[in-house]
């Protein structure tokens, strides 16, 4: 018998459950290209819109504090130069929190310059996505990382609720104890 | 009707059983015939076929999933019956005696399998079991129902050149895993 067929055979007798679990599995689509870039522009969007209205809640605050000296005046054009000022101040104290995540996850799909991955069965991050994509083109990928593997992932940035999810800024990539 | 309804009118000698099972599971069982062997007659005799195995071996088996047993059996038929198509078109003396000789080894679901396969059943089993949700159930759709490239690519809503990288890479995947565990096939 030659090698592949013992498999082709050997794959008839797998476990009764795994082959009765896969007849009902449903598979999730893949977003199309243009759906994904949609996806990044809609995020794009909100993310701009959030940044937009603090600056204008920022501008409002500063105005508030300023009213009592310039407020009779009525040009506008010189308030709007105080909102950005006291705007830019305010994003000077507040600094950049910088907050690591770590998750862990089984590898889907080990790609050239990216991971798709799936948070383990109890992790946290589980409940924000279950297909992740992580780019490693800037984080090194230890050896033996392929399908199956099970990786713990930390990363610095947020996470972009595109489908898979993807996540930023990832400072490692280790094997995962069992 | 209910699986295990049905496997009770088997272990009743009810004949009704091999009705229910191919109302049941008969598109199913057609299907993966089908993708093995391309041709209707010989899938229609494959199917036939499984239901009188399942009548010759309900009692004593009682199995978990009627779904999978029905399956294993058509897929054990159908690829006896490749094997012997394939030996006759080739005309080739030692195939056809060897396709002959098939017909002595005990049936697969109701004697021993040879002990090789069995642990390599049970391997890959384990790799399955390691793998994520929707890789296995692609890994089994391909591999153990035969299902096309196409019409799994579909499904996922990717092109049929993605998923057969995908499918490479799990077939790579299952050849580390069963160098690991020192296993030559």
């Amino acid at each position: 018998m030659r090698p592949e067929e013992k498999l082709f055979d050997a794959i008839t007798d797998i476990d009764e459950e795994l082959v009765e679990s896969a007849q009902s599995y449903v598979f999730r689509k893949q977003p199309k290209t243009w759906q994904r870039v949609a996806s990044l522009a809609a995020c794009l969007l909100i993310v701009a819109s959030i940044g937009f209205g603090i600056l204008q809640m920022a501008s409002i605050g500063g105005m508030g504090g300023s009213d009592s000296a310039a407020n009779s005046s009525g040009a506008a054009p010189e308030s709007s130069d105080d909102a950005g000022a006291t705007t830019g101040d305010a994003g000077d104290q507040e600094g950049v929190q910088v907050t690591e995540t770590a998750f862990t996850a089984t590898v889907l799909e080990a790609g050239d310059g990216y991971l798709l991955v799936e948070p383990v069965e109890g992790d946290s991050m589980l409940a924000t996505a279950d297909r992740i994509q992580v780019y490693t083109k800037d984080v090194e990928v230890p050896d033996g990382v392929t399908e199956g593997s099970k990786v713990t992932i930390t990363f610095s940035g947020g996470v972009m609720e595109s489908y898979p999810a993807q996540i930023s800024d990832v400072t490692e990539i280790v094997l995962a104890g069992d | 009707m209910e699986d295990a309804r049905i496997i009770e009118l088997y272990w009743q000698r009810d004949e009704g059983a091999i009705q229910e099972t191919d109302t049941k599971y008969g598109a199913f069982c057609q299907r993966i015939a089908m993708n093995i062997l391309s041709s209707f007659e010989d899938c229609e005799e494959c199917v036939s076929d499984t239901y009188g195995r399942c009548w010759d071996t309900m009692p004593p088996q009682r199995p978990v999933s009627l779904r999978a047993y029905v399956g294993a059996i058509v897929r054990n038929l159908s690829i006896s019956r490749y094997r012997s198509l394939r030996a006759q078109k080739r005309y080739n003396g030692a195939e056809v005696l060897l396709s002959e000789l098939e017909d002595c080894v005990p049936a697969p679901d109701s004697v021993q399998r040879t002990a090789e396969v069995r642990e390599l059943s049970e391997l890959i089993s384990r790799w399955l079991w390691s793998l994520g949700e929707e890789s296995r159930a692609l890994f089994i759709r391909r591999y153990w129902n035969g299902d096309s490239v196409k019409n799994l690519a579909q499904e996922l809503g990717m092109q049929p050149n993605a998923l057969t990288k995908r499918l490479l890479r799990l077939r790579e995947s299952l050849r580390a895993y069963l160098e690991s565990e020192g296993v030559a096939v």
